[in-house]
């Protein structure tokens, strides 16, 4: 009798701590936009980006000691929406090449995760741009007509651009800010909520689900750290 | 249409240029592309068919290690995997100048140190004020993004970037072995306070030995900008560390400079109006 209750309570526990995973393996996929997350301050924000996370935040994510994060702010042309902020870390495999000169190098990879792409948007403007091929379009168009770019600089941007829109794949995600679309074979996550886009921008490696799930991630801690 | 045209001309022009690639292991690549050809490049820098090799499809990469940047070709990676390959998100855009490397804003305090000349028959003595003028001296300030033709700004330099942070312009009178007079100028911003180098000049006299020599230079930050500096590439033609104007003619540029008075001859001829006297030297387009 004894055994058979204490059965039953074990069996209770493992079906609880089963319903307990399942939800967060369902929150895994999601970044819901809090009450409190505010567009504006978001983008006021932009220039001190680095601001918005800690490292621990990071480790957290990432699932590694903070001492092992560095941070990087890609900033080159001072315009706030090109701004760049990453954090990487060493990552197991390594780099190797022959120099010019004959010599073996070998350096650590590094794996990172990182905020693009802040700016002002309204929801259609984001769909068009991330949605589909449009944004690839609009950009070599763009090229084509800016006279300020050099031509063989537009040239070859022109042509690294329509080789991404050849092998491009856009994926819809549900429960990801208002909207939010995942961009292969780059592995960026392109989120909208309150007149704001960014990209999350992911290299855990090569696998698409990880990276996937990590990009969520960053997303609900943007929206929960802002 | 216009997209459709611009991109078949891709095909027939964007090659001749060398694409290079800056990368930092955790920070990616950034990407430039050289206003240089291979060809050109083998010739400034004296190697045999090794930047000639570089087809349209590959990358000079510049990878740093510790302090130092290592130079390979990559052959088999696209940009966006290279900028992956080391941290990078792998959208990669082109920049009109490499943004890894830039010395302060700020004023910074040019000189040249003592020549060093070997044994020879020629007068070279008499090129060195004007070798002096051609190079910027008292306080300055550097060009963002910097460019290493603002070190000498002359239509018939011609610059490559080494590495990211080493240059090495040629000036050559006559082209070739048998050229009359050469001048090699080599920099390295050593550190964003301060770049050293040196010019070579070699000239040659028949049936004597070439005479060498080098002309130790270097340029360190005095006063660091607060940011509001302004660049000096806007600045008008009444800077008067304006870098020589060429006449058009390269064999006038072996004259040697007529001082103005005493004390004056490490000061540059005077430049003619032309707006454009420091802009660098423009790549050539298709």
């Amino acid at each position: 009798m004894k055994t058979n209750v204490t059965i039953r309570r074990w069996f209770a526990a493992a079906l609880i701590c089963g319903c307990v995973a399942a939800s967060c393996v369902g929150d895994e996929n999601k970044a819901a936009v809090p009450a409190s997350f505010d567009g504006t301050a978001l983008l006021a924000a932009a220039n001190e980006l680095e601001q918005l996370f800690s490292v621990g935040n990071i480790a957290e994510l990432v699932g590694i000691p903070a001492e092992r994060i560095s941070r990087h702010v890609e900033d080159y042309d001072n315009n706030p929406s090109r701004k760049k902020l990453v954090y990487h870390w060493e990552s197991p495999g390594s780099i190797s090449f022959t120099t010019l000169s004959g010599e073996e190098v070998s350096l650590p990879k590094h794996h990172s995760v990182g905020i693009a792409n802040l700016e002002a948007m309204d929801q259609e403007t984001f769909n068009q741009r991330y949605g589909t091929s449009a944004g690839i379009k609009a950009a070599i168009d763009a090229l084509v007509d800016d006279e300020s770019v050099d031509a063989d600089v537009a040239i070859a941007q022109a042509t690294y651009l329509a080789e991404m829109a050849k092998n491009l794949s856009l994926e819809p995600l549900e429960g990801v800010g208002e909207a939010a679309v995942w961009e292969l074979p780059t592995q960026v996550l392109h989120v909208y909520a309150d007149s704001v886009s960014f990209t999350v921008t992911t290299n855990f490696g090569d696998d698409l689900e990880e990276n996937k799930k990590k990009a969520i991630a960053f997303a609900r801690m943007v929206f929960n750290n802002q | 249409m216009l997209a459709i045209g611009f991109l078949t001309m891709a095909a027939t022009y964007g090659n001749d240029n060398i694409l290079q690639a800056t990368c930092v292991s955790g920070e990616g690549c950034t990407f430039r592309l050289l206003d240089v050809t291979g060809e050109e490049m083998d010739v400034v820098l004296g190697t045999d068919n090794v930047y000639s090799s570089i087809g349209g499809d590959d990358l000079l990469v510049h990878a740093k290690v510790g302090e130092e940047w290592k130079t390979y070709i990559e052959r088999d990676l696209t940009r966006s995997k290279l900028d992956r390959l080391y941290g990078g998100d792998g959208y990669t855009m082109i920049y009109l100048f490499d943004p890894q490397v830039q010395p302060k804003d700020g004023a910074w305090k040019g000189g040249t140190g003592t020549p060093v000349a070997s044994p020879c028959v020629a007068d070279i003595g008499s090129y060195l004020g004007r070798i002096q003028g051609l190079h910027k001296t008292g306080t300055i300030r550097f060009p963002k993004p910097f460019r290493p033709e603002f070190l000498l700004n002359n239509p018939y330099m011609r610059w490559v970037t080494v590495t990211p942070n080493r240059f090495r312009g040629i000036m050559d009178f006559g082209g070739g072995l048998s050229s009359p007079m050469k001048v090699v100028y080599n920099a390295t911003i050593v550190n964003d306070e301060l770049i050293e180098g040196a010019f070579e000049i070699t000239v040659s006299v028949p049936e004597q030995s070439p005479c060498h020599v080098s002309v130790p230079v270097s340029f360190s930050c005095i006063v660091e900008a607060d940011g509001t500096a302004e660049n000096p590439l806007d600045e008008n033609q009444e800077d008067d560390l304006l870098p020589v104007r060429s006449k058009g003619n390269p064999g006038d540029e072996l004259l040697p400079v007529k001082p103005k008075g005493h004390g004056d001859d490490l000061l540059p001829v005077k430049p003619k109006s032309n707006p454009d006297e420091l802009l660098p030297v423009k790549p050539k387009k298709n």
